[in-house]
């Protein structure tokens, strides 16, 4: 597998009319909405390092690579690409970089648009298209790598990305704080260590099913990820004990966090204000609804609620919290995964004028994902 | 590439005036309107006044409505203009050829602050600094920094994706914009971005920042603002060999720390800024000092500063000194930010350049530097952000001599192809524009410089807004076809003078109307 | 430059300082009459712009928008501190203003202002009438007319509001050196009560206070209006006053006066018979509170009042000193001092400026007065007539419950309350 391949079977898709399911490792391929393809176009093969110097921080890997092999290779030279999306790391850099998929540590090192430094995509045309660089600051030419990231397979292939990569911290520590007391209580403690001078690497609230899940405790949890030199970590942890009790878990526990969202039929994510959710953090981590695993990026403002029982989805989603989406004008309610019947009447995301736009530019045919997007 | 020669532009049509003008002036008032070619003579050049242009036209709204209306009419119109905030570009960005300027300098409120979200709503006349002013008393800063912050608008930041020293920690203006609110060239308002989270569908927040103007205007912009580092210290190191600073940045960068800045000056802009206001205190006699941040919690910041310290050392530097206090540290920083300012004092021109290089490559590419500035007989001085391998080559020269602006020319040309060669960019903070378009075509495809033609052409199809600037019309495939196009034939290559004219066609130019 | 057009005059002597200029904008946001006015054409850079084209032929000296937007510069020379490159611009402006003046007529308010203050005997009078029309309530009761005249009876009827202090008989030994003082036209004529203040406070932190007969106005509103020969010739009466005076320093009380009095050097640079005596004077002029921070200076008595400081630009930014006053201040006990928000912005005073351009001067006033205003302070202090004047009459028309003073009056009551 090549650009080349990815060329001709775009161009011979092109000329038969005939659409393409982009898919990387197809381990993400219940995500967005059923599309309808006449065949698939996996970079499952277009995998591997293109060049790698450990000394610039920047990595060129094809669009096919897994993210466990990206973690692979660097660690060797001590260091990381600090993106961490939901699901699992088997899931390649390509589809995570179309899906603009981001994890917990994204409060502190971004999302996968800050991480992209440049891309090489095959249009709808069959042109091979190059945005961006290899160099970690760079202005030239409009940003056709932003443009692409989240689009979902929908303006392009994505065959090659260049990311910025960081050095492994030197102490990496996870610690669990159990959030009891009453409604006011919680959100009076998780505002005090938001707003404290702390800056982990990721910070994560728990519902009870999430804790239970990862075998860490009964109570909703505030989890942080401390990472740096030694003395950095070691302040903020005296920091933290200033604040609240907490106990060292292994930091192997956000993988397991990441892995819960595998194999869930429904997963919804809500963002807004962050001030906000750390107000109302405490009501939303109930453990009424067992079925509803739940974590909140109170940095960010992003909830997450993966759901297991899909026929109650929408139901419980609209009943337990309240949410429906043109409802809320100071929140973002994305659908990450739905049961296909369940995407009729969600609204389309790109149906405005300049995102057709684009579309009809860099796709004009629609074989590209068509449908994904809910156009 | 920068057209050395100073080209007085004489206004290109009688003051007899142009009818728009009269109905601007309705919503703007008369005051906010130019029409002179006299009073035009300053909109002709931006921070790179090698370039100049005379506009027909300025107009300067006051309101976001005003702003609205005046695009609105310049469309209906089917009239050209260009967006400018501050006019400090260093790309020949924001210059009109005959055309319409906006000045958006007036739109210069700041609309809201959120601290609890730590967010702040502005208007793109905004200053820079004045936006740092207006947050700091809570704690917060927005992070990108250009050197032209107590001047440059957020506007302008937008429009060119600025950068900064402290971009090495923090990041450049993609990272720290939510939303913005365009006005299209059509006149239609849309948002993109969102102001209160994290939105799907295409990243068209992301697409306008850094398209220079091509792609509309911001009526106003939200930003993610950052709390202040509990700790900041700054070094600084200096060395008697060049060389020995770009092994010490290379080193720093793959140590894994992070600092908040890694500047790099050499000798040459040492010495030009001890000879101006904002002498700093650097060594006069170093070859090269390196004006190192980092930030954070104090305890981290303690054991990194030690870390970099034996680096430096380790790595041949004389000297390793620790800004003492604020007022210390603030005036190693003016002499950084203003050098650039400070070469006018070693001849009348200057051309600047914005390279990007692999960090590794470092002390290679500034021995070839060396060794072209040899060659051809200029001063090369040399103010960059090196933790980002983010070049800034200077060379102050004389325009009305023809034989030094072309060994100047030829020199800056040979080392834009080093960095090129080296995997490099050609513009890391400061845009295309004007002075860049030429060097588009060796980083770029045709098909890719085709694929932003056609990213343009959604926002602007009829290509009014800030028109001959970014990538050169040529390259686009469907644009050969329009009517009365100028087209240049054949392939440009390096070694070409550029072109100092637009090459883009204007099929709305106001005087063919 | 290839082909001058306008060769052989003041600005094309003025070339290299106009070619440092990189157009990097810097200046732009420390410039009031840019963020007043919002047009480029109306800031330092624009007017250097203005000033390159004018050599280059692109624009004609004639034309009549070109000299508004030098004539609408204050002169303020904030810019200057600001600029990385060094240019010299309020020499520029000088020089643009002396080769402009061929080609227009100075407005006649302007004129006849420069005519008088050039003659010794019409300046006297002049002043003596302002000062009976000062002591009389007739400029109170005419300073909330509209327009110019309203104005300057503002400005008038602000001399006559200085604090209350008893008078007291300083001892000085001297041995800080002996000083002349600049007796001014407008300190002189208009604020007698400061420049006796300044001889005092001078001689209690130990300078030995010398006569300077034959001194005239300094020259700095006809250099600022680009009338040098009139400066030039005023200058050398000065430098052979202060010559004879056989003083180590020449103190000077007005911030404008002692900004040109420290570039007089500049000023006769091509007379060969006076650059050098020109240039040995300059050196010895310091603004009055340069002289009292070198001596302390020594604590008066209690003076339990507020205060907030506003720096003359000629003194802030033209003659760079930034500390000297509030030294001064600190010398008072119990005064209080608040933090005046942007107190190095223009007053928008400018010499004459704000009766030949009374619109942008008014418009550069007004955020001064806000900002004063906000700070509650009852006495505003700055070390300079024209801003005296201007804040003075500003605070009057806005009916803000606030005073201008000079520093050096403050510091005078302070030790009157002391019995020295």
């Amino acid at each position: 597998m090549s650009t080349e391949a990815v060329v001709s079977a775009i161009k011979e898709s092109g000329s038969t009319r005939s659409s393409l399911r982009i898919a990387g490792r197809s381990t993400w391929l219940d995500a967005g909405r059923p599309v309808r393809a006449d065949k698939t176009l996996s970079l499952r093969h277009d995998s591997g390092v293109v060049s790698y110097v450990p000394g610039d921080l920047t990595l060129t890997v094809r669009a096919g690579t897994p993210l466990s092999e990206i973690e692979r290779v660097t660690r060797e030279h001590d260091q990381w690409l600090p993106l961490d999306p939901y699901g699992s790391p088997d899931g390649t850099i390509g589809a995570t970089i179309a899906t603009a998929s981001a994890g917990p540590l994204a409060s502190s090192f971004g999302l996968p648009r800050d991480l992209l430094l440049g891309l090489e995509f095959v249009n709808g045309r069959g042109d091979v298209v190059r945005g961006g660089g290899k160099v970690v600051k760079n202005v030239a030419g409009f940003d056709l790598s932003r443009l692409l990231t989240g689009s979902w397979g929908t303006l392009g292939v994505i065959t090659e990305v260049t990311l910025r990569l960081y050095a492994l911290p030197k102490a990496d520590r996870t610690f669990a704080v159990a959030l009891k007391g009453s409604k006011k209580e919680v959100a009076s403690l998780v505002r005090a260590i938001v707003m404290s001078p702390l800056t982990p690497f990721a910070l994560q609230l728990l519902n009870p099913p999430v804790v239970r899940a990862l075998d860490i405790g009964e109570h909703p949890v505030c989890l942080i990820r401390l990472g740096g030199n030694e003395a950095a970590v070691d302040v903020q942890l005296r920091a933290l004990s200033s604040l609240a009790d907490s106990k060292e878990v292994d930091t192997a526990v956000w993988d397991g966090l990441r892995n819960l969202e595998n194999g869930a039929e429904c997963v919804i994510r809500i963002s807004g204000l962050p001030a906000s959710f750390r107000e109302v953090s405490a009501a939303m981590l109930s453990d009424e609804y067992p079925w509803i695993s739940e974590y909140i990026d109170p940095v960010r403002g992003v909830l997450r609620l993966v759901l297991r029982a899909p026929d109650d989805a929408a139901a419980s989603e609209d009943s337990v919290l309240g949410i429906d989406p043109a409802g809320r004008p100071d929140e973002h309610v994305v659908f990450e995964k739905l049961p296909g019947e369940s995407w009729d009447g969600i609204p389309s995301a790109v149906s405005d004028s300049l995102s057709q736009g684009v579309k009809k530019a860099y796709d004009p045919h629609n074989i590209l994902n068509p449908g994904i997007l809910g156009d | 590439m920068t057209q050395p020669t100073p080209a007085p532009t004489q206004a290109s049509t009688s003051p007899a005036q142009f009818p728009v003008a009269e109905r601007l002036a309705e919503i703007v008032g008369e005051r906010h309107v130019l029409s002179r070619p006299s009073e035009l003579l300053v909109y002709n050049s931006d921070g790179l006044p090698g370039y100049r242009r005379q506009p027909r036209l300025a107009v300067f709204p006051g309101t976001r409505e005003e702003t609205v209306a005046v695009v609105r009419l310049l469309a209906a119109e089917g009239l050209s203009f260009v967006p400018r905030g501050a006019g400090t570009g260093l790309s020949g960005g924001a210059l009109a050829d005959d055309i319409v300027v906006i000045g958006l300098h007036r739109l210069k409120k700041i609309i809201s602050l959120d601290v609890a979200n730590r967010r702040a709503t502005v208007e793109p006349g905004v200053v820079n600094l004045r936006l740092n002013k207006h947050v700091a008393p809570h704690g917060l800063l927005y992070a990108p920094d250009p050197s032209s912050e107590a001047a440059c608008t957020i506007g302008g930041n937008v429009a060119e994706n600025a950068g900064g020293p402290h971009c090495l920690k923090y990041g450049v203006t993609l990272n720290h914009v939510l939303a913005i609110t365009v006005l299209l060239p059509s006149g239609e308002v849309v948002e993109l971005g969102s102001k209160v989270g994290e939105r799907d569908g295409y990243d068209l927040r992301g697409a306008f920042i850094g398209s220079e103007g091509c792609f509309g205007l911001a009526l106003d912009i939200t930003v993610k603002l950052t709390p202040k580092p509990q700790t900041v210290r700054t070094l600084l190191a200096d060395f008697t060999s060049i060389d020995q600073a770009a092994h010490v940045t290379s080193a720093i960068i793959a140590s894994g720390i992070v600092p908040a800045a890694l500047e790099f000056m050499d000798g040459p802009t040492i010495r030009v800024v001890e000879d101006s206001i904002y002498a700093a205190s650097y060594p006069r006699d170093a070859e090269a000092i390196l004006l190192i941040e980092l930030d954070g919690l104090e305890a981290g910041v303690s054991a990194d500063l030690e870390a970099v310290r034996r680096i430096c050392l380790d790595g041949g530097a004389r000297n390793v000194k620790v800004a003492r206090d604020d007022a210390e540290r603030m005036k190693l920083w003016q002499g950084r930010k203003k050098a650039f300012g400070a070469m006018g004092r070693l001849a009348p021109h200057l051309i600047v350049q914005d390279a990007v290089i692999p960090r590794t490559r470092l002390p290679e590419i500034l021995a070839t530097i060396r060794a072209i500035s040899e060659k051809y007989g200029v001063v090369v001085c040399n103010v960059f952000h090196a933790g980002d391998g983010n070049l800034h080559p200077n060379i102050a020269y004389s325009a009305d001599d023809p034989a030094e602006s072309e060994r100047v020319h030829k020199a800056m040309t040979e080392i834009m192809q080093a960095c090129i060669d080296a995997g490099g960019s050609i513009t890391g903070e400061h845009g295309v524009g004007l002075d860049k378009m030429g060097y588009m075509e060796a980083i770029f495809s045709e098909s890719s410089l085709n694929a932003m033609c056609e990213l343009r052409a959604v926002f602007d199809p009829e290509r009014r807004s800030n028109p001959g600037k970014v990538v050169p019309v040529h390259a686009c495939k469907e644009w050969h076809a329009v009517p009365g196009g100028r087209l240049r034939t054949g392939t440009s290559s390096l070694t070409d003078a550029p072109e100092p004219r637009p090459v883009e066609a204007e099929p709305s130019h106001p005087s063919a109307r | 430059m290839p082909g001058c057009a306008l060769a052989g005059t003041p600005l094309a002597d003025a070339l290299p300082g106009i070619n440092a200029c990189v157009h990097c904008g810097f200046c732009l946001q420390a410039c009031p009459t840019y963020l007043t006015l919002e047009d480029e054409n109306d800031s330092p850079r624009g007017r250097i712009f203005l000033m390159r084209s004018l050599l280059e032929g692109t624009v004609k000296p004639d034309d009549p928008s070109v000299q508004q937007h030098i004539d609408q510069c204050l002169g303020c020379r904030a810019c200057e501190p600001v600029c990385p490159s060094g240019v010299p611009y309020g020499q520029l402006l000088e020089a643009t203003r002396a080769t402009l003046r061929e080609y227009r007529s100075t407005p006649f308010i302007a004129r006849a202002i420069l005519f008088v203050f050039a003659r010794e005997w019409l300046l006297r009078p002049a002043m003596f009438f302002s000062r009976i029309l000062a002591a009389t309530p007739i400029p109170t009761l005419l300073s909330g007319i509209k327009g110019r005249l309203g104005f300057a009876m503002a400005m008038l009827a602000s001399t006559g509001r200085s604090i209350e202090r008893s008078r007291y008989q300083p001892v000085t030994r001297g041995e800080r050196g002996s000083v002349a003082t600049l007796r001014g036209c407008v300190m002189d004529g208009l604020f007698s009560e400061t420049n006796r203040a300044t001889r005092r406070v001078l001689a209690v932190n130990g300078y030995a206070i010398v006569a300077a007969p034959g001194q005239s106005c300094c020259g700095a509103l006809h250099a600022h209006a680009g009338d040098l020969e009139t400066a030039r010739s005023l200058a050398r009466r000065n430098i052979a006053a202060f010559g004879h005076s056989g003083a180590e320093f020449i103190a000077v009380n007005a911030a404008g006066c002692g900004a040109i009095m420290k570039e007089y050097g500049h000023l006769l640079k091509d007379d060969a018979e006076w650059h050098e005596r020109a240039a040995s004077m300059s050196a010895r002029v310091r603004d009055v509170s340069e002289l009292l921070a070198a001596a302390g200076p020594r604590e008066g008595g209690p003076l339990p009042i507020r205060v907030t400081y506003d720096a003359p630009c000629h003194l802030e930014h033209a003659q760079r000193v930034t500390q000297a006053p509030f030294s001064v201040l600190a010398a008072i006990p119990g005064l209080e001092l608040v933090p005046l928000h942007d107190s190095d912005q223009c007053c928008g005073s400018a010499g004459i400026y704000n009766l030949i351009e009374p619109e942008t001067s008014d418009a550069v006033l007004a955020p001064k007065l806000a900002n004063i205003r906000a700070t509650g302070a009852p006495w505003v202090a700055t070390g300079n007539p024209g801003c005296l004047m201007q804040i003075g009459a500003g605070l009057i028309r806005a009916e803000i419950p606030a005073r201008a003073i000079h520093p050096v009056d403050l510091l005078d009551a302070s030790y009157a309350a002391f019995g020295q």
